[in-house]
């Protein structure tokens, strides 16, 4: 379960349902008005804020390891996976739908995130690499 | 270290072909696994002190002889086991490839002189995976059936290093005793015997690597005192598997093998069995908090089957019960600890029952106001991140090319040093575009934010501006000692009576900012003035900024600018 918290007062004001494990990473759309999340269903799902509920899902039959992060591409068009099973997959989030698979790290994706002006992607694995994908 | 990238989309209007996404540098040299040996060595240090508790009952391993499954009764699974989701799927999977009619073909090969049985070949595996999951091609296949292997399930026959190769390399199934998901991690005393029992049986299929060896020689090192004991297991094992028929000795053989492969891997292999340390301290907090009643139940219940064979000690220590447990015992017989406990057990009730009824009553509050809430359609919202697209896919460098380059791609910094140009004539109509999309966008960049800055300044109306950026400052980049003197700063500048740059405000929130200033000032006093300033700009003055000469001229400007550029290279080509 994903929840909102209000900084302001200390409580939360949404909540979300849906992923049957863990949630290790969340993002915010570009926009602000939703967000995805990642987690060891091997799922992402997006969530809307306003909607107040799921808009979305990406997720395979062949793709069964954990989601460790995820970030946006900048036109929020792209959402970059990093999983456990060693590849960033790349979803499309208005079709949800793969684009493509990125291979290369030698052990677990755990973290990454798109360069602020959003011309690439930096990776971080247990393989003990950076990479920079662009 | 090369890789591979795909792109696989075969939609019209399909981002795929733009998009060529491969990976540009690799930062850290190649490493060698010093982490893992560090790691092992930490291992061993914890199963000591688990074997001086251990030594108190007789340490009668009896781990490979019936599952101790039955151990982990009583204790939640999904909490315990990592990766748990994951290797629930992976077993459906498994499954699905033993099933009689749809799955592998699974058959005894005639070698040389002997037979090995129950095999499929790699290549009937990718086939399958194929034909039957939504796999995009053979890569994803190979990937997907490497790291089943790689967790264990699905082992070479001959080889240490758990992959799967796409040609007649002979492969088996891991039976369901040795699944990950049906033990922990397994401690040095097992592998100890294990090494041992395999240096004992003389044969050459069972000869040890050398690095084996080296864990072997350490073990011993480790282990002299009770080496003995280990020994012992070991042949004691050993006239159990004489008991087996042949056949099944060799696979169960196999199969071991694969198990310590992969808690303990060959160098060079990723070791899948791995925690995460972070998580692994989050799930025991969460397990030990979450459940205190039950907590104290469990705790009698394992209390009270410390008469156990020491394996399940060494077990639930391994599951990080270890501080329970260990704790328990360290304080004497299992009664003195229950008696208190029990006798607390009514009040600690009475409580956990009233904040049950309170944490329920607001949940029902919270669901109501859920309700109440209004919602946009999802229709509406699922237009929404279209037009966003549609809006930002020009300046997204992973759908459009980036002008005039992206710098990690060719070796040319010219976009980085364009951004940082302050210069107002030089910049490309793009970034001017960008400045439409809404106020948020224009304050972002500072070229923008200047250009708004004079504007507001020609109209006499700057304070709204400066207002609104104070807020900004006070809410996000001030630290928390300061809080109350900005908040008096901004109120003076701003709001008291006669202030230098007094803003517009009206009565009602002039009011309700008042009474926030009367409370507690915090970061968050402004809110509704910042709200109400931020809107009036929003409306009034940035629409008439879009509107304005100096606007229009920059993206008429920036566009000729732009097309003398390419003119200009274009020339150079030719």
């Amino acid at each position: 379960m994903v929840m909102v918290w209000d900084i302001r007062t200390g409580g939360y004001v949404q909540t979300f349902e849906g992923h049957e494990s863990d949630i290790n990473a969340v993002r915010f759309y570009p926009s602000g008005d939703a967000f995805v999340s990642a987690s060891d269903d091997a799922t992402c799902r997006l969530f809307d804020l306003r909607a107040d509920r799921q808009v979305a899902i990406f997720k395979k039959e062949s793709i069964i390891f954990a989601c460790n992060a995820v970030d946006f591409s900048l036109s929020g068009r792209l959402l970059f996976g990093g999983y456990s099973d060693y590849c960033i997959n790349v979803w499309d989030t208005l079709k949800g739908s793969r684009v493509a698979t990125l291979y290369g790290h030698e052990n677990r994706v755990s973290s990454l995130k798109l360069s602020p002006d959003g011309t690439a992607l930096g990776t971080g694995s247990w393989d003990c690499t950076i990479r920079v994908w662009a | 270290m090369a890789a591979r990238t795909r792109a696989s989309l075969a939609d019209n209007d399909s981002i795929g072909d733009q998009l060529a996404v491969d990976m540009v540098c690799v930062i850290a040299p190649p490493t060698t696994y010093t982490i893992m040996a560090v790691d092992i060595d930490e291992q061993i240090a914890l199963n000591e002190s688990i074997g001086t508790n251990a030594s108190s009952g007789p340490p009668t391993n009896d781990f490979l002889v019936h599952p101790s499954t039955d151990l982990m009764e009583g204790i939640n699974r999904d909490y315990e086991i990592p990766n748990f989701c994951t290797y629930k799927k992976i077993e459906l999977l498994l499954e699905r490839m033993q099933d009689e009619n749809t799955g592998l073909p699974i058959k005894s090969v005639k070698s040389f002189m002997s037979k090995i049985p129950s095999v499929f070949t790699g290549g009937d595996l990718i086939q399958w995976i194929l034909k039957t999951l939504d796999v995009d091609d053979t890569t994803d296949a190979l990937h997907l059936a490497n790291l089943m292997s790689s967790c264990g399930y699905i082992l070479p026959i001959e080889d240490h290093v758990l992959t799967v190769k796409n040609d007649g390399t002979f492969y088996r199934f891991q039976t369901p005793y040795f699944w990950p998901s049906n033990h922990g991690e397994p401690d040095n005393i097992d592998y100890a015997v294990y090494l041992c029992k395999r240096t004992m049986q003389n044969k050459t299929r069972l000869e040890l690597a050398d690095y084996e060896a080296e864990n072997l020689a350490r073990l011993q090192k480790l282990f002299a005192r009770k080496w003995e004991l280990i020994y012992m297991q070991a042949e004691a094992q050993i006239k159990v598997d004489k008991k087996r028929d042949k056949v099944e000795r060799n696979v169960l053989d196999s199969q071991e093998r694969a198990f310590w492969d992969v808690y303990r891997p060959a160098p060079g292999c990723a070791n899948m069995s791995e925690q995460d340390v972070k998580k692994l301290m989050r799930r025991k907090a969460s397990f030990l908090s979450s459940q205190p009643l039950l907590g104290n139940q469990r705790k009698s219940s394992t209390a009270s089957s410390s008469t156990a064979p020491a394996s399940a000690l060494a077990f639930a220590a391994n599951k990080n019960l270890i501080t329970m447990t260990v704790g328990l015992l360290a304080t004497g017989p299992a009664a003195t600890t229950n008696a208190p406990s029990q006798s607390q057990t009514g009040s600690l009730r009475e409580c956990d029952e009233t904040a049950l009824i309170d944490q329920l009553c607001h949940e029902i509050e919270f669901l109501k106001h859920r309700i109440d809430r209004r919602c946009l359609r999802t229709s509406k919202v699922c237009e929404n991140y279209v037009s966003y697209y549609e809006q930002y896919a020009e300046f997204d460098p992973f759908l459009t090319t980036c002008e005039p380059s992206n710098p990690w791609i060719v070796d040319s910094i010219e976009l980085w040093d364009l951004e940082k140009l302050g210069n107002v004539k030089e910049i490309s109509s793009r970034r001017v575009k960008r400045w439409s999309f809404s106020i948020n966008e224009l304050l972002k960049d500072p070229i923008g934010r200047d250009l708004f800055w004079k504007f507001l300044d020609k109209e006499y109306s700057s304070e709204n501006l400066r207002f609104y950026e104070a807020c900004i400052q006070l809410r996000f980049h001030t630290p928390q000692q300061d809080v109350l003197k900005r908040v008096h700063d901004i109120y003076n500048e701003f709001l008291s009576p006669g202030a230098y740059y007094s803003i517009n405000i009206d009565q009602r929130v002039m009011n309700l900012t008042k009474n926030n200033m009367t409370h507690l000032p915090s970061r968050y006093t402004f809110d509704e003035a910042q709200d109400h300033i931020f809107n009036l700009m929003n409306r009034d003055t940035y629409a008439r900024f879009l509107r304005s000469e100096a606007y229009k001229e920059l993206i008429l400007g920036g566009k000729k600018k732009v097309s003398n550029d390419f003119d200009d290279k274009k020339q150079k080509k030719t």
